[in-house]
């Protein structure tokens, strides 16, 4: 008998076994739509991760930053590595098989992950339990956020998919359909961001550094122009439409913001820029926390080539306000010391000035030379920078800024290196705008903040907007542009005084004021990353033809190991051979060819 | 049933008590008067128990049979009212206190008196007719025996009609009863390879010679005789066809990975086709930890179920196969036996890359054009100096003289050897105590492992140690009921370092000091930043695991044949780590800059898995006639949860002592969990008709949680058939050279669940925004939801298999063969169209991918001795396998860069090396003085975007477009890149043999690899690989002007210039990664029998062990097929490992 009670003990211990929601798992340390996306907190907390479209001064180990290798798709600088020339330039532009990226200022890849992680946010908000204004606050939020990545969309595609809601794989119609017109994608992200305007929450309701209403009306000044001036010089309808906007929201900016940081560098070089005049919004990084190599550690890296080009440096004007074509104070280009004497300060805070130096032993020491003449830039920078900023001479990157090795020679030469081979350059032009000696984080990365929507931009915004409208005035120009003259040590603006003879370098399309203008945006804007999307906007892709040279130099000097634009025992350095030519298709980007291959309905852009 | 169980465990402490105290009845006072007629034996009993005040204790059933008995008594004692009382019964009793105790009386032989013993002798052969020496004979039931002498002899004195078993190592018992003959001779046959062995099969065991499916089971003790390895991986390493193991490092307690049979599944995440591990059981139960937390020494066999038909009993996670553990236990009746081994290692590498002589190195600097090296050295200069200074290690303390500011070292180094060339010393302690009674076994273990690595073993970073404890415990409660508790304690910790800059000891050139300290570029002398000092001033990563596994298991066997089984198991996994990457600030040696190293940052992680199982099955196995049934029935239950949350933080205040409550900076914490369970009811039947045609079904209904409601149960049957030729008529006349014959195939199909939980959850998990409001913290964001497939479920994996199992000679050669077909179905892969980008997101998962396997396997074992001293063995096994791509819907560009249906496994997309650019393909005068910035002449073929220069490599134009490119990259249009190679192990295999003589026995065991091409560019394969690079003894034989029938291109300063297209994938640069490895050599001396017994002792061993003494292969010194780059190339080599060790048992 008791062998039968065990029997029946175990199939009670059986039966006891059995939970019957065994197999039903359920996940706890993460959340669903229905409970991730309720509260007003949910939102603000689902809305931190959108703030990662803007990339800054990138992260840990990704370098050149975003905005820098914008950049090098310009006339304005060259990432001089074998291999690192645009491919806009040498004509290796081809068409991807998928994707591309996807973050603020860059050239678009076909990618709407961001647009769907947007999407999820506003779907859910008729469903969360947020009062009507907070409804309109974030989905004010979350439209300011997609109109960001539809401006680079539309500035790379051109016609793209509009795509209103999170799509699923039944939604057939959307997925295999063709692309949005320009115009209504175009239209829509104006409508979206004039109701975000209207609607946004008031004052910074997410805490200071946030997206707010000027946020919103500064993005709307950026694409207005955008917008307007490349349907003006596409051929293009509404252009008008678009300039307005650019205009009006602009002036409302610009009410608000009527001051600039006094110092050029420091909006480049500040750990926060909190409070600071002119700044709207930017990106903080902490040490040990989110932090980037920018600054001195790569500029002193052995292997990260950055030059400005010749035809940049030219840009800047003469300290009498005057274009080096026409400038009396301009001191020509025979030597790079000459090049630079009595210039647009922002070229001193930009482009390492020339010196000479004896490095002394232990190497972090240094004495002048003999010749007081490599010292001139030296005494001028200890006069326009801070100990911690830009003095010369350069020390190259080290753990502690005070006992980095001393470069002993600018222009620094790639070639001819003296035995240093950090900071070094092809075209003597080395760009060194985010320098600074501040302190390194213990991942020895650089924490400075990075600039992102400032009244600086608005106000040349407002200036060009206003000149294609045919209504710049000097009144126009002391709003804007006057304002960025005093700390560039420059003279103001004189509408006037801007005739067909004020730069004879000048493009000859281009109205001889217009021409001013786009030169303020391109010396300012430096290194900001617009530089590309404004050639294409003017339809100016051609001026990616122009060689990209660097200082005059006699090569003698340099041990003749320097290539000579033209061959000689002097001239101008050139390091890539020259430009292939610009594609009039570049003005597009062309669709990766699987999705061509998945929706059949899709057409790729023109010259493809 | 409560009081039964009480009397039960009373009678049992009484028993104990009774063998303790040997009471007898004496000085009993008490009388006794009883008159009964007829009366039932158990009343009487009351009544004494009454009158005596004693108490009696026996088991209820004891008298139930008995008849009823006649009593009259008077003023007895107890003991004669006892006596009288139980005359004639078989019932013994004893009295205990004021206890009697009645029990069964054990049955002894009729006769009253025992015949006189016999004098029985004779000789004991093999089959061959040579005399065994050391043959046992014993006198069946009794301990008593005797053994034989050198030529085979024996006598003994038995009773008469006594039974003899004669038994010898090796070769099969034979009984002889003695019915009254003086002499019997006696020819022993060797054992037939354990046919009759019984093997351990899910859930129940059969009889090896049954086995239908594909199943290798390998004796722990033979693979692991006195080796000194700590891990079963490393162990079943090439022992058993198809089974792969990878050991991608010689560092102690390097994980290593299982395999069986090769590819299993599609790596969707990064378009890899991956080879999974199978299910680990052990004693029954999945194990959760590292398999490598075992002891071997506690391990008695580990078999390999490789086909479905054998597999798929364990359902949802044994898709591809099963490794089943059984563990050491304890046998009835066995004297307490305990036996200890130990094995002590001196461990080293001897295979380490050369690098290039000083004058080599600096030639090279030369030929790439470099004028200034990295700190600013000028090459001419520094060759001047290095050429003009005689024993400048003598003159130079530090290897560096210093000219202007600008070190120039000067004294040959070699980082490498520093960081990798010191000899590390291992242990390992095993003590066990095993034995039983009738009723009880037991075994319990504790075994230590203590290994250091060569990565400075003085600074005692690099180690891995491990504990273990077991105890396994079997009680038959009654003769039907049996209760098993196995509890085991692993714990291991183990510790690299957490700077592990092997990347800088390959990079670093031969000039580079190695002085502990240097003077930076600004003179400040200062810690030099070797690789050997980042380990030695650094800090390393501990991680620790422990894990607790108890076993409680219950065995009915209410009738004859039937068995039920309960058995509930609770796994508690701990993973602990500890990871401080300390900063150091040191003088960095290739540039003399004083730089930090290490991030500073300290991490604690814990991790818990908590897994519970619950299994009941029942096996019911009966004969009818000829046709042998056997039955199994059963149901499992599972569910594992992980929990864990890490913590780190930077600014550690006390180095030497980092926590996280003193640390300084940001805090950061996550957490994580997730669980899933499995449900299953199984069932499978075996048949045979006279052992001749052998069947088996069995069928699994499988419930996993990772699958969405409704689609979570799947039905997965298999089945296998068997014949054994040898055992019909027909071969009866092969049979002396055939002696056994087995064809067999099986199929069946197993679910695969193995996909992370929750995935037919949209979830949104937390992330890290890199925006910040404030500079102490970082922020909380949250994932976007991707898109969920709600009707994806369980792949499918079936496995047809053909084997042949066979015997010749009396078994002494025995093989098997296999051939397999795997085919891995439904594989969860992207939609069966990829989606277009608009979508936002990946396309949902669903099952709609399928990989291939074909292979085989051939194992062969022979054993023979020749006369009495001299025994060998040699086995041999080798296997192979091929697989491919058979669908994939995601794909229907037929893209390269993700799979693509014919995809092989391994193969490796590449250009043809043709020949080298020579002056003449350049229109001429376009050279320059360096024989560079040519123009090519037209016709000759060019590397798309690449300007060649003499010396360059000319790929091969297929195309004959000129223009030598990968073109769209999809199968269609792969332009000049064709499959150039295949990287899987083909031909692997493994020998392994022994011979010994009387005591003295040698054994080897060799691993390798037959066919095989490695693609494995770096720095030690290409003379200056990358910017900081440097050259080798091998890679010295590249193209210069003058030496242009070189094996490497041209090379350039800093690797810059043309070097990255000569550099492509390509056929000069594929090695080849066949190979052989003499993986152990063991020398054994058993002490002989008369110093044992002086020393009363059962066994003494000593021996010398050498691990990984040679290695023949085809690549360049210092790299090993199968490692691990761990930076820039270089491996954590295997160890050559000699031991010495004893083994002995008392």
């Amino acid at each position: 008998m008791k062998k039968y009670t065990y029997i029946t003990l175990l199939s009670g211990l059986l039966l006891g076994a059995c939970q019957k929601d065994l197999l039903n798992q359920q996940p706890k340390t993460q959340l669903t739509v229905a409970n991730a996306l309720v509260t007003y907190t949910n939102f603000q907390t689902y809305a931190w991760g959108l703030y990662d479209y803007f990339t800054g001064y990138g992260g840990n180990g990704f370098y050149p930053a975003n905005l820098l290798s914008q950049e090098c798709n310009s006339d304005n600088m060259a990432e001089t590595l074998i291999g690192y020339q645009s491919a806009y330039i040498n004509d290796t532009k081809i068409i991807p098989t998928t994707g591309g990226a996807t973050s603020e200022l860059v050239i678009s890849g076909w990618d709407f992950s961001y647009i769907r992680q947007v999407n999820v946010m506003l779907d859910a908000i008729n469903d969360a339990q947020l009062a009507a204004a907070d409804q309109a606050h974030w989905r004010s939020v979350g439209y300011f956020f997609r109109a960001l990545r539809y401006y680079d969309l539309i500035a790379a595609f051109g016609d793209v998919p509009w795509i209103a809601h999170t799509l699923n794989e039944d939604s057939t119609a959307q997925l295999f359909g063709p692309r949005t017109s320009r115009d209504t994608v175009a239209q829509n992200v104006l409508s979206d961001l004039e109701w975000a305007d209207a609607n946004i929450g008031t004052g910074t309701p997410d805490g200071a550094n946030t997206v707010n209403q000027a946020c919103i009306d500064a993005l709307i000044s950026r694409f207005g122009l955008f917008e307007g001036t490349y349907r003006k010089y596409h051929n293009l309808p509404n252009a008008d439409m678009y300039l307005q906007a650019c205009a009006t929201y602009s002036q409302k900016v610009m009410t608000q913001y009527q001051t600039c940081m006094s110092s050029y560098d420091l909006v480049y070089n500040s750990l926060t820029l909190a409070g600071q005049p002119g700044i709207i919004l930017y990106k903080l990084y902490a040490p040990n926390l989110t932090d980037h190599e920018f600054g001195p550690r790569l500029m002193g890296s052995t292997s990260e080539n950055l030059d400005m080009t010749k035809d940049a440096v030219a840009s800047y004007l003469c300290a009498d306000g005057r274009p080096v074509s026409t400038s009396a104070v301009y001191a020509g280009d025979s030597t790079m010391f000459t090049e630079f004497r009595n210039r647009d300060r922002r070229l001193y805070f930009t482009v390492i000035p020339p010196y000479t130096v004896t490095v002394g032993s232990p190497n972090y020491t240094w004495s002048y030379t003999a010749n007081p003449a490599d010292a001139e830039y030296i005494h001028m920078m200890d006069t326009l920078s801070t100990p911690s900023n830009k003095p010369l001479p350069m020390v190259q990157w080290s753990q502690n800024e005070n006992t980095g090795t001393v470069i002993s020679e600018v222009p620094h030469f790639y070639l001819y290196n003296n035995g240093q081979p950090q900071a070094i350059s092809q075209l003597g032009y080395f760009y060194w705008k985010q320098f600074n000696r501040y302190p390194l984080d213990a991942s020895s990365y650089s924490t400075t903040a990075c600039p992102l929507l400032r009244i600086e931009e608005v106000w040349l915004n407002y200036a060009e907007a206003m000149a294609e409208e045919g209504s710049f005035t000097q009144a126009v120009a002391d709003q804007t542009i006057n304002k960025l003259r005093p700390r560039a040590g420059l003279p103001a603006m004189t509408v006037a005084s801007i005739d067909a003879g004020f730069d004879t370098n000048r493009d000859p399309d281009v109205d001889p004021v217009l021409w001013e203008i786009r030169r303020e945006r391109r010396v300012e804007l430096m290194g900001d990353g617009f530089r590309f999307n404004d050639l294409k906007r003017w339809a100016k892709g051609a001026y990616l033809n122009k060689p990209q040279l660097g200082v005059h130099v006699s090569n003698a000097s340099y041990g003749n190991k320097l290539s000579i634009y033209g061959g000689g025992p002097s001239g101008y350095v050139q390091f890539f051979p020259a430009p292939v030519g610009w594609q009039p298709q570049y003005y597009l980007e062309p669709i990766p060819s699987q999705e061509l291959t998945l929706n059949k309905t899709l057409k790729q852009n023109p010259g493809w | 049933m409560k009081v039964q169980t009480l009397l039960v465990m009373k009678l049992t402490a009484a028993l104990m008590l009774a063998a303790c105290l040997q009471v007898s009845a004496h000085g009993l006072s008490q009388r006794i008067t009883i008159q009964r007629k007829n009366a039932p034996l158990e009343t009487v009993l009351e009544e004494i128990e009454r009158q005596s005040g004693y108490q009696f204790f026996y088991r209820s059933e004891l008298l139930s049979t008995f008849r009823n008995v006649d009593v009259r008594l008077k003023d007895a004692s107890l003991s004669e009212a006892l006596s009288v009382c139980l005359k004639d019964l078989p019932l013994t009793w004893s009295i205990v206190d004021k206890t009697v105790v009645l029990q069964a009386r054990p049955a002894v032989p009729a006769e009253a008196t025992p015949p006189p013993p016999l004098h029985v002798g004779g000789r004991v052969l093999d089959d061959k007719g040579v005399p065994l020496e050391g043959a046992s004979i014993r006198i069946k039931g009794t301990d008593r025996g005797t053994v034989t002498d050198k030529e085979g002899r024996y006598t003994l004195d038995v009773p008469a009609g006594a039974v003899l078993i004669f038994s010898y190592i090796g070769y099969d018992n034979t009984q002889e009863t003695i019915r009254n003959r003086p002499v019997i001779d006696v020819t022993l046959h060797p054992s037939s390879q354990g046919l009759n062995d019984v093997v351990v099969v899910g859930y129940g065991t059969q009889r090896k010679g049954n086995v239908t499916g594909s199943v290798s089971t390998v004796k722990m003790d033979d693979v692991l005789g006195d080796r000194p390895v700590s891990t079963v991986s490393e162990l079943m390493m090439n022992v058993v066809p198809g089974l792969n193991v990878t050991l991608p490092s010689g560092q102690p307690g390097a994980s290593t990975s299982l395999n069986i049979r090769g590819a299993t599944d599609l790596n969707i995440s990064n378009s890899t086709i991956s080879a999974g591990g199978p299910l680990i059981v052990v004693d029954n139960v999945p194990f959760n930890g590292p398999l490598n937390l075992i002891d071997p020494n506690d391990i008695e066999t580990v078999t390999v179920l490789n086909d479905a038909g054998s597999a798929a009993i364990y359902g949802g996670r044994s898709a591809f196969g099963v490794i089943l553990v059984t563990t050491k236990k304890g046998r009835k009746n066995q004297a307490p036996q305990f036996s200890y081994s130990n094995n002590l290692t001196i461990a080293r590498a001897v295979n380490l890359p050369v690098k290039a002589s000083p004058q080599q190195f600096l030639q090279s600097l030369k030929d790439m054009g470099t004028t200034s090296y990295w700190s600013g050295q000028n090459v001419a200069l520094w060759t001047k100096l290095y050429d003009s200074i005689q024993n400048p290690g003598a003159r130079y303390p530090n290897g560096v003289d210093y000219i202007g500011g600008v070190g120039y070292p000067l004294v040959a180094t070699d980082m490498v050897k520093d960081l990798l060339g010191r000899s590390a010393f291992q242990m390992q302690h095993n003590l066990s105590v095993t034995g039983g009674s009738d009723k009880t076994t037991y075994r319990m273990a504790f075994g230590h492992t203590d290994e250091n690595g060569i990565l400075d073993p003085s600074a005692h970073q690099d180690y891995f140690k491990r504990y273990n404890l077991s105890s396994a415990l079997s009680t038959d409660v009654t003769s039907w009921f049996t209760t098993q508790v196995n509890t085991n304690y692993f714990n291991e910790v183990l510790s690299t370092p957490s700077n592990n800059q092997f990347y800088s000891a390959v990079t670093y050139p031969t000039l580079a000091p190695i002085a502990d300290s240097i003077a930076a570029g600004n003179g400040v002398m200062g810690l030099n930043g070797t690789p050997k000092n980042e380990i030695t001033y650094g800090s390393p990563n501990v991680s620790k695991n422990g894990d607790l596994r108890l076993t409680g298991r219950g065995v009915l066997r209410p009738f004859q044949g039937f068995t039920l089984t309960g058995e509930y198991t609770y796994d508690n996994l701990q993973n602990n780590q500890q990871n401080y990457n300390k900063q150091l600030t040191v003088v960095t040696p290739a540039n003399f800059q004083s730089a930090y190293t290490g991030t500073g940052l300290y991490q604690v992680l814990s991790q818990t898995t908590v897994y519970q199982s619950f299994n009941l099955y029942a096996n019911y196995n009966r004969s009818f006639g000829n046709h042998n049934v056997t039955a199994m029935a059963g149901f499992n239950q599972e569910e594992n949860t992980t929990s864990g949350f890490w913590t780190e933080r930077t600014g550690v205040i006390a180095p030497g002592q980092p926590s996280i409550s003193t640390a300084t900076g940001p805090l950061q914490s996550a957490d994580n969990y997730s669980a899933y369970s499995l449900r299953g009811y199984f069932g499978r039947l075996d048949y045979d008709y006279m052992g001749k045609y052998l069947l088996q079904v069995a069928g699994r209904y499988d419930g996993s949680s990772n699958f969405p409601p409704g689609h979570r149960f799947g039905f997965f049957p298999s089945g296998s058939v068997g014949w054994r030729m040898s055992k019909e008529g027909f071969m009866s006349a092969l049979k002396p050279a055939l002696s056994e014959l087995k064809i067999r195939a099986s199929f069946g199909s197993v679910g695969n669940q193995n996909i992370s939980p929750y995935s037919y959850i949209p979830t949104i998990s937390g992330t890290q925004p890199s925006w910040l409001t404030g500079t102490s913290a970082y922020l909380t964001g949250l994932s976007s939801p991707g898109i969920i497939s709600s009707s994806f479920t369980w792949e499918k994996v079936e496995t047809l298999d053909y084997g042949v199992d066979f015997g010749l000679f009396s078994n002494r050669l025995t093989g098997t063969f296999d051939w397999y077909r795997r085919d891995t179905r439904n594989i969860l892969a992207p939609g069966a169209t990829p989606l277009p980008a608009d979508l936002g997101t990946g396309a949902p998962l669903e099952n709609t991918a399928s990989l291939r396997t074909e292979g085989y396997g051939i194992q062969l074992t022979y054993s023979d001795h020749i006369g009495n001293d001299v025994r060998f063995h040699l086995g041999v096994n080798l296997s192979d396998n091929k697989a491919w791509v058979t669908r994939f819907d995601g794909n229907p560009t037929n893209s390269l860069s993700t799979f693509y249906v014919g995809q092989h496994v391994g193969d490796i997309w590449g250009y043809t090396t043709d020949r080298f650019y020579t002056s003449d393909d350049f229109v001429s005068g376009t050279l320059n003085s360096n024989l560079t910035g040519g123009t090519l002449k037209a016709g000759v073929p060019h590397f798309q975007g690449e300007a060649p220069n003499p010396g360059d490599i000319v790929y091969k134009d297929y195309s004959g477009k000129g223009t030598v490119y990968q073109g769209l990259n999809t199968l269609d249009s792969s332009g000049d890149k064709r499959i150039i190679g295949n990287s899987n192990p083909r031909y692997v295999y493994g020998i392994n043999g022994g011979i010994s003589y009387k005591q003295l026995s040698f054994s080897f065991v060799i691993t390798g690899v037959g066919k095989q091409q490695l693609n494995m560019p770096s720095v030690l394969t290409f003379p200056n690989y990358n910017q900081f690079g440097t050259v080798y003894t091998n890679e010295l034989n590249y193209w210069i002007p003058s030496h242009t029938n070189a094996f490497y291109g041209r090379i350039y300063d800093q690797a810059a210039g043309n070097q990255s297209f000569n550099q492509q994938v390509q056929t000069r640069f594929l090695q080849n990664g066949a190979y052989l490895r003499v993986s152990n050599l063991t020398l054994d001396y058993a002490l002989p029998a008369r110093i044992i017994q002086m020393a009363r002792l059962h066994g003494f061993h000593v021996f010398c062990s050498v691990e990984n003494p040679f290695l023949f292969d085809h690549l360049p010194k210092g790299l090993e097929p199968g490692l691990t780059d761990q930076g820039s190339g270089l491996q954590y080599p295997y160890l050559r490992r000699t031991s010495f060790g004893v083994n002995l048992t008392f």
